[in-house]
């Protein structure tokens, strides 16, 4: 249950990270994180690989 | 793989796949930040250190929480699982009724020490891309060494992470006063010293003085316990 649990949280997590980076567009959020339309796929696709 | 449907075994594996890249992305983060022209603006700090954590958690997951594990027997109500025979002669787990403390702490001196070494590497590839090589290697085994130390604590697993450590101190003893041995552009040139270069040795330090307690505070079975 861990697993699908951690799995579950993680994906989702990146799934939002993902769709809030495509509406941020690109730049580094509060200049600390980088936000880049490849970055917000690869988050999109694993995001939904993990859930 | 966490809402869906399949099995156990398919979602571990792509937890642990998925943990992998996350890792690697992490590590490539410091040393082309801008991953050869995919991310414009390039990785901050903020994301290696955040890809390199999402890697480590994967991984420390699908590994500790393996189906068929004794974890997992318990998380999904099944069966206990079958104590393994162990042979005398493939001994070497320390893990079984011992407390972990130590392991945990070692490991996280161990991912404390690659991240410090991380952390240098860009400014000792712009010196010579043999320097930041190194960092990148040393850096990417004490990552590395931390799933591996925790799944399978094993003397030679244990003796490895003495020896690869004591390997990094015994090379950076020398460097502040006769410099770095043989390689690269400084070669005979004493380096400086500053917070950043102590940094990671006190840590290899301390990472082998407690694989040294681990692994020589148990008597070896066959009675040829390592004298420390």
């Amino acid at each position: 249950m861990v697993l699908r649990r951690y799995a579950q949280i993680i994906g989702v997590v990146l799934i939002l990270v993902g769709i809030v980076g495509l509406v941020l567009g690109d730049q580094v959020w509060l200049g600390i994180l980088n936000v880049d339309i490849v970055e917000d796929i690869a988050h999109l696709l694993t995001g939904g690989l993990y859930s | 793989m966490g809402f869906g449907r399949t099995d156990l075994a398919t979602a571990r594996n792509v937890v642990l796949a998925l943990g992998v890249i996350y890792l690697v992305i992490g590590i490539l983060g410091f040393v082309v930040p801008m991953v050869f022209g995919l991310i414009p603006h390039g990785y901050t700090i903020f994301d290696d250190l955040l890809h390199l954590a999402l890697g480590v958690l994967s991984l420390a997951v699908a590994l500790f929480y393996a189906p068929g594990g004794a974890t997992a027997a318990r998380s999904y109500g099944g069966p206990p699982s079958k104590p393994r025979e162990v042979k005398p002669a493939t001994l070497g787990s320390l893990a079984a009724g011992r407390p972990k403390p130590i392991l945990y702490a070692a490991a996280a001196l161990s991912l404390v020490a690659a991240l410090i070494h991380l952390w240098v590497m860009p400014e000792h590839f712009q010196e010579w891309w043999g320097y930041g090589s190194f960092f990148l290697v040393a850096a990417s085994a004490q990552v590395l060494y931390v799933p591996l130390l925790l799944r399978w604590p094993t003397r030679t697993v244990l003796l490895l992470g003495i020896a690869g450590n004591l390997a990094i101190v015994v090379l950076y003893l020398p460097t502040p006063m006769v410099g770095i041995p043989f390689f690269g552009p400084e070669a005979g040139e004493g380096e400086r010293v500053g917070s950043q270069m102590c940094a990671p040795r006190p840590l290899s330090w301390a990472s082998v003085l407690r694989w040294v307690r681990r692994c020589c505070g148990r008597p070896h079975p066959r009675g040829s316990a390592l004298s420390c």
